[in-house]
């Protein structure tokens, strides 16, 4: 009698899809419910807390676990961690806007805090967003591992200018992080990150008659020590647009000291993109669900974004409800350096809407 | 005859268990691949009727890869010339200007890749053109050109090992007599990349 049924292939691929619809319905749910308790965080962007930072990540927006085309530094997401073969050591020094913010940061956590210090919080723009990466990644086919020594993040909001509040947040952090993934069958990726990270930080809302009258209650520094493991999916089909679905579940791990400053709740994106075939270049399309942010409107947790690629140019754009993003990055021999223009809507706790215009700029040396 | 699906389940659940713990494996060897491997060139081809073959095609890949650089190329410099011209921001003007540079460089290596290629197509056309060799002579002076290539990458990877021996040595050293915590770590990082590349390299 024959077999009737699916082929051994089929009946993976089509468990492997379920399985992965079922985990990610599961968790999203989840993740959601835990998402609406998560507090408001005055503005300050959620990456600066959770994703690494490199000029393509930032240039892509949310929407980067579902992308394949992320060279030179480490994948979004895991699952991709082979994805390109080529192996690399590269260092990158990352910085976005005001950099003479990072001196600021400095005394910002490690004091002292001067009143002359204080009111220059006061007197600089309104919305101020400064990040600064410096990390060394390796990567080869099943395995990669960055080192960021120094990462620094800064953002400042002030508001109510005759009676002004400001809402900062300066935090430094090393981190550590090791990726292993693969093709485990045809089109089916997994992998594993693990995120070691150790961080220093102030963060508060307060105003100048507070921070002057009592410095060290508003400028508190803290500390946290935290290991995270991410997990990836994906599976790509073997048409000619290459279509794929993507999960990607992080911020999952232990901490020492649990702050409302810093979102310690599991985050899960999932998407789907395509690489329409082209004669010339490669391009990559994707969406992104991030089951995090606010659930009263799901559309706010969508994100696109697209790449194409061309010789010597990498060009990415990513766009999502409150925030778009631009650039562009050339390689050459060990060269690599890009620029990436991003605007992103802030919301103060009082309702206050503020742009936060950043420029970010990323230095590569590939050996 | 039944289709047992309990068990075609736990043998992919085992299939699947093995793939992955041989990824896991392999990502430690694959270090092995680190810096070290190559894709097979025509020159590994001892026939000199298939090297012509594969000669054309990697000529075809170059040509079309040259194109690339050269209209990227294009691309950039107008962009980025575009941009120095407008920005203040210092950053942004250090970015404009390199990519000036690396477009330009882009433009003459996709020039040079389109026109002139590696040496096994400069070698291929050499002989090819040659019209006096026999095809046994042809066969022969390209094993020879095999062996001289051969040599060059045994010499070239010995370099590689020494070198990355060195600066995984001196990393390493740098680390044990560096007080501040942040850049020993960075540099025992950097050691033990450096260490792994060397070893995969030798094996």
């Amino acid at each position: 009698m024959p077999l009737i049924g699916p082929t051994p292939r089929r009946s993976f691929r089509r468990h492997f899809l379920v399985s992965l619809a079922g985990l990610v319905i599961m968790l999203a749910t989840g993740v959601s419910a835990l998402a609406q308790e998560a507090s408001i965080q005055a503005g300050i962007p959620d990456f600066f807390s959770r994703a690494d930072a490199s000029i393509l990540i930032r240039g892509l927006g949310p929407a980067c676990p579902a992308m394949t085309s992320v060279k030179y530094v480490l994948p979004c997401n895991p699952a991709f961690t082979d994805i390109h073969t080529e192996k690399l050591f590269a260092a990158h020094l990352f910085l976005g806007n005001d950099t003479s913010t990072i001196r600021r940061i400095e005394q910002l956590i490690n004091g002292p805090h001067s009143k002359e210090f204080i009111e220059d919080l006061f007197t600089r723009h309104q919305v101020i967003e400064m990040e600064a990466n410096g990390e060394f990644s390796f990567r080869t086919r099943y395995f990669a591992a960055a080192f960021a020594p120094y990462r620094l993040t800064y953002f400042s909001a002030i508001r109510n200018t005759s009676y002004p509040v400001i809402s900062l947040h300066a935090m430094k952090e090393r981190t550590l992080r090791a990726m292993i993934g693969g093709e485990i069958e045809e089109g089916a990726f997994l992998g594993m990150q693990v995120r070691g990270v150790d961080r220093e930080f102030v963060q508060d809302q307060f105003t100048l008659f507070d921070a002057i009258t009592d410095t060290e209650a508003v400028l508190q520094k803290k500390t946290q020590h935290a290991v995270f493991f991410e997990p990836g999916l994906a599976y790509e089909f073997q048409e000619s647009w290459r279509p794929r679905v993507t999960a990607y579940l992080s911020n999952i791990g232990v901490v020492d000291r649990e702050y409302e400053e810093i979102d310690s709740n599991p985050i899960l994106d999932f998407g789907a993109g395509v690489k329409p075939p082209l004669g010339f270049g490669e391009w990559d399309l994707a969406a992104n669900y991030h089951a995090q942010k606010s659930a009263d409107d799901p559309w706010r947790n969508w994100s696109f974004a697209t790449s194409y690629s061309l010789g010597l140019l990498d060009a990415i754009a990513g766009v999502g409800a409150e925030q778009w993003s631009a650039g562009v990055l050339t390689s050459f021999w060990s060269a690599r350096v890009g620029i990436v223009y991003s605007a992103r809507k802030v919301t103060t706790p009082l309702g206050d809407e503020l742009t936060a215009q950043t420029t970010f700029t990323e230095f590569s040396f590939v050996f | 005859m039944s289709f047992d699906v309990s068990a075609e389940r736990e043998f992919r659940l085992i299939h699947l268990m093995r793939r992955f713990l041989m990824i896991a494996l392999l990502s430690v060897a694959s270090a092995s691949a680190a810096f070290g491997s190559s894709l097979a060139s025509p020159s590994d081809v001892s026939d000199w009727r298939r090297f012509s073959i594969q000669v054309e095609e990697t000529t075809q890949q170059q040509r079309f890869e040259g194109l690339a650089y050269m209209v990227s190329g294009g691309l950039v410099l107008i962009g980025s010339t575009i941009g120095l011209e407008k920005s203040d921001d210092i950053l942004a003007k250090s970015v404009y200007s390199i990519s000036q540079t690396l477009s330009i460089a882009a433009i003459g290596y996709g020039a040079y890749l389109h026109s002139i290629g590696d040496e096994d197509r400069t070698f291929f056309n050499i002989i090819e053109n040659s019209t006096s060799l026999s095809p046994t002579q042809k066969n022969e002076i390209l094993l020879s050109y095999q062996r001289q290539r051969g040599e060059n990458k045994r010499k070239a990877r010995l370099i590689r090992i020494i070198t990355h021996g060195l600066i995984a040595a001196a990393n390493f050293y740098g680390a044990s007599q560096e007080s501040d915590e942040g850049l020993r770590t960075a540099l025992y990082f950097m050691g033990g990349v450096n260490a792994i590349a060397s070893i995969s390299i030798a094996f």
